[in-house]
């Protein structure tokens, strides 16, 4: 119960910061609309860039990609390694009865959920206008199976993030770390463009990387582009992942506090 | 005025010793901006990997332009940035009255009052790649001069309508993260403006001033110059730095009037 | 000589509510109530050249805004402002060379230098020369007790020692009028004690005219002999503390020890009880009459001890307040 009050304190700061909410909104939707302005245009010279990569279908992943972005890519790692590590903040949260990853989840879901929100409203905006460049699946398998690709990737996302702010226990130079994993997922997710475009080198280090699993598989999955037997491939993988940083977490997390404590911050 | 040269001689000698003093920030800058920097060329070099020449430009051009971005922008992240950001603690934490008490103009030394040394890491790389870009063409003097020229008119331009939109700040002042929006739309100067006009008249209007801040000094090097490329960014420089002005005297006695 | 005059001084400002809870905040999306705060009501005061001025009043009494008028941070809603002969809203540079604003939480030192690389940025801001900066530097360092920490890191010094640099640094440029809002917040007592020689040393070596809010007594009474007194905006005194006394609480309070108990109510006989606890036993009694009390006191009552004592500031002044409000 507490926690259902705590994610919705969580939805009336956003409503306190709704303007400070909007533009991080703004944020997201401004990098792949720039995108999709430039494939526009590339497909105005090329009918056909990639054999099943019409101007629809790239239209449609960029604008789940605005959705993708808002509603999966996890900001958290910042409060964790500044606020309460850095600053200390860590201190009350260990003298009370919540499991820290678990508060600052549900802290977290809002703010994505809203962010998400305002992406789904982008694109639903969009297929009413333009309905002929919006391309999803129909099919109600595949949606289901989309629905828990998701659900995984945002496991994923947070999981990862809690990690990167764990950091800070070790690292005085988070904020190099931090920009240096932030460019590595804009390169490797599938936020400059669809992982079929790149060659096929980086296509395949993106592939043996998390971060393609955070955003680009989802979308394609709700896209409709993978048949059903990689659909379960993807789930495979995407839990792999979740179980290995799962339990790098833990073992962070123990280490972390054994040396926060015996600092004494 | 003499005076104001000597306070900025002293602001760039007290930012050295910070950096001196607090190695560990400048290591994290130097990083990031390197990241970055490398991102930014490498992002260009993958959308154009499978295309000759694109909205009228070259894939050589294309590149081209994104090099001369990093030299701009590095030198706008030297010398601007850190003050923008700076910018939504000085009206929430009261630094503003500090600053408003003392007889200097506060426009000046809110935007030059910090300076980040390691930006000057895209400055340098930005210049090697467009020398590379550049081999064994001859260049004249003129091509040189005006693509300096025309780069700092393109600062300026950058730098008014940063000013003009974190100013908003004043009335806004939980907008602290308009600056990140700030970062995110200056990529837009990265394309040839062509791109914008192909895809809405409207949306080029728009992103008007920072289409032509890249593109307009890089022209002298390229040899696309014209008569009319020229004016709009000199024109547009000066227009939007006037109104910078002008805004932010407004914005001041916004905040005389209301804070307590 | 005037330094400081204001006539009919009026701020006004608007202040948004929202209500609380998860409903308010939805319904201030679409709209907020707003509300006019009557920070200053038609204040009018005179200071001249040298004097130390104490404004004294309760949190939110109008004391910070006043003084932002008059550094010309604040754009005042009616009414005069004169500041050396300048209006302080129109912030000339002729102007802003001649006062200082010392506020107390906030700092203009750079974090990771000394404090004297920042006294050489204010030096160049002020345009001091060479001479007359080495001059002042060491002056203030001098007064302040604080020579040996001008080189280190600010990160590095403690709270009295940073004041102590911030000061400086306000004062770099020997401004003829100094504003000071709560200058001894947050500091412990032997810092207090410094930084109030400091403001009265200054004050008589270089003839400043010195305007400080506080709500500490012992800054009021040790530095101002003069006391503008203020609350909800509105000027309820404005004089000589030992005025304040006379005026407003014309007592004074005879405090006796006993050697012996004695019965309560004989000791009404003598005046208003104001504290017994035996055996201490103060009383109150008319300033007039209070050297003929003692000394029926002492005939009267076994008294081991005996002094006469002028009545407690802060008492006073809380007095004002109450009677000012009924």
């Amino acid at each position: 119960m507490r926690y259902v009050r705590m994610f919705l304190l969580q939805f009336q700061e956003i409503m306190v910061q709704r303007a400070r909410s909007f533009v991080w909104f703004l944020l997201s939707l401004l990098n792949p609309l720039l995108l999709l302005i430039f494939w526009s245009g590339v497909y105005q010279q090329k009918h056909a860039f990639l054999s099943d990569w019409s101007i629809s279908t790239v239209t449609s992943y960029y604008l789940l990609l605005i959705i993708a972005s808002s509603l999966l890519i996890v900001h958290i790692e910042e409060t964790v390694a500044i606020i309460d590590i850095r600053e200390g903040g860590l201190v009350k949260h260990l003298t009370r009865p919540f499991s820290y990853f678990w508060l600052m989840f549900i802290s977290e879901l809002p703010w994505r959920i809203f962010q998400g929100g305002l992406g789904v409203f982008v694109f639903l905006l969009f297929s009413l206008l333009f309905k002929s460049y919006v391309q999803l699946t129909h099919d109600p398998v595949t949606l289901a199976l989309s629905v828990l690709i998701i659900i995984f990737a945002y496991m994923i996302s947070f999981i990862f993030k809690m990690i990167l702010g764990l950091s800070a226990f070790w690292f005085t130079d988070f904020w190099g770390l931090q920009q240096l994993v932030e460019v590595t997922i804009l390169s490797f997710a599938g936020f400059l463009m669809p992982l079929e475009f790149y060659p096929k080198l980086i296509e395949q280090i993106a592939n043996a990387l998390p971060f393609s699993y955070i955003i680009y598989y989802p979308i394609i999955a709700i896209q409709g582009k993978l048949p059903l037997p990689h659909l379960f491939q993807v789930l495979g993988i995407q839990l792999m992942w979740i179980l290995v940083f799962a339990v790098i977490y833990k073992y962070l997390w123990r280490k972390g506090i054994e040396k926060f404590v015996g600092v004494g911050q | 005025m003499k005076r104001y040269v000597r306070i900025y001689i002293r602001l760039l000698h007290l930012n050295f010793s910070s950096l001196l003093a607090y190695r560990a920030n400048f290591v994290n800058s130097v990083i990031s901006s390197s990241v970055w920097g490398a991102f930014s060329i490498i992002s260009i070099l993958l959308l154009t990997s499978r295309t000759s020449s694109l909205f009228g430009w070259s894939r050589h051009d294309i590149i081209f332009l994104t090099c001369s971005y990093s030299i701009l922008i590095g030198i706008f992240h030297t010398f601007f940035s850190r003050n923008f950001e700076h910018f939504s603690r000085i009206v929430d934490l009261g630094e503003l009255d500090t600053l408003l008490i003392k007889p200097i103009d506060s426009q000046f030394f809110i935007s030059l009052r910090y300076v980040n040394y390691a930006s000057t890491i895209r400055i340098v790389v930005g210049i090697i790649l467009v020398s590379y870009l550049l081999r064994g063409e001859t260049l004249s003097i003129i091509q040189l001069l005006g693509y300096g020229g025309m780069m700092l008119f393109g600062l300026l331009t950058l730098y008014a309508l940063w000013y003009i939109i974190t100013s908003f700040t004043i009335w806004l002042s939980r907008l602290s993260n308009i600056v990140e929006f700030l970062f995110t739309i200056t990529n837009v100067s990265r394309f040839p403006p062509q791109m914008y006009r192909e895809f809405s008249w409207y949306l080029f209007l728009f992103f008007f001033p920072l289409t032509l801040i890249i593109t307009t000094p890089t022209k002298f090097l390229l040899n696309k110059v014209d008569m009319y490329s020229v004016a709009p960014l000199m024109v547009t420089a000066v227009l939007l730095f006037i109104f910078s002005r002008f805004f932010w005297k407004f914005a001041l006695r916004f905040y005389t009037s209301a804070s307590s | 000589m005037s330094a400081i005059h204001v006539d009919h001084l009026t701020k006004h400002y608007t202040v948004y509510k929202k209500e609380p809870g998860f409903l308010g905040s939805v319904k201030s999306l679409i709209s907020r109530k707003s509300e006019i705060v009557k920070a200053v009501e038609d204040v009018s005061f005179t200071v001249d050249e040298g004097e130390l001025v104490g404004f004294i009043g309760p949190n939110g009494a109008g004391k910070t805004t006043t003084l932002k008028c008059l550094s010309g941070l604040l754009y005042p809603t009616s009414g005069k402002v004169d500041v050396l002969g300048f209006t302080p809203f129109d912030r000339k540079t002729p102007f802003l060379k001649q006062i200082a604003l010392v506020m107390g939480q906030k700092n203009q030192l750079w974090w990771d230098l000394p404090a004297m690389e920042t006294f050489l940025l204010n030096k160049e801001i002020y345009d001091i020369p060479d001479a007359k900066f080495n001059e002042t530097i060491s002056d203030l360092a001098t007064l302040l007790d604080a020579k040996d920490t001008l080189h280190i890191p600010v990160r590095k010094l403690s709270l009295g020692q940073r004041m102590k640099m911030e000061l400086i640094a306000s004062l770099i440029h020997t401004p003829k009028v100094m504003f000071l809002d709560e200058p001894t917040i947050g500091l412990d007592v032997v810092m207090q004690k410094k930084i109030r020689e400091f403001l009265k040393g200054y004050n008589e070596k270089y003839k400043a005219t010195i305007l400080l809010t506080s709500h500490y007594m012992g800054d009021v009474e040790e530095l101002c002999k003069r006391v503008i007194i203020i609350n909800f905006g509105k000027i309820l005194y404005d004089g000589l503390l030992s005025d304040l006394i006379k005026k407003h609480a014309p007592y004074k309070l005879i405090s006796v020890v006993l050697r012996e108990y004695v019965d309560p109510k004989k000791l009404e006989a003598f005046g208003k009880v104001h504290t017994f606890t035996f055996p201490e036993w103060v009383i109150k009694v008319k300033q007039k009459d209070s050297n003929d009390v003692a000394a029926r006191i002492l005939k009267q009552l076994p008294v081991q001890d005996i002094t006469i004592e002028d009545p407690d500031i802060e008492e006073v002044i809380r007095d004002v307040f109450t009677k000012e409000r009924s």
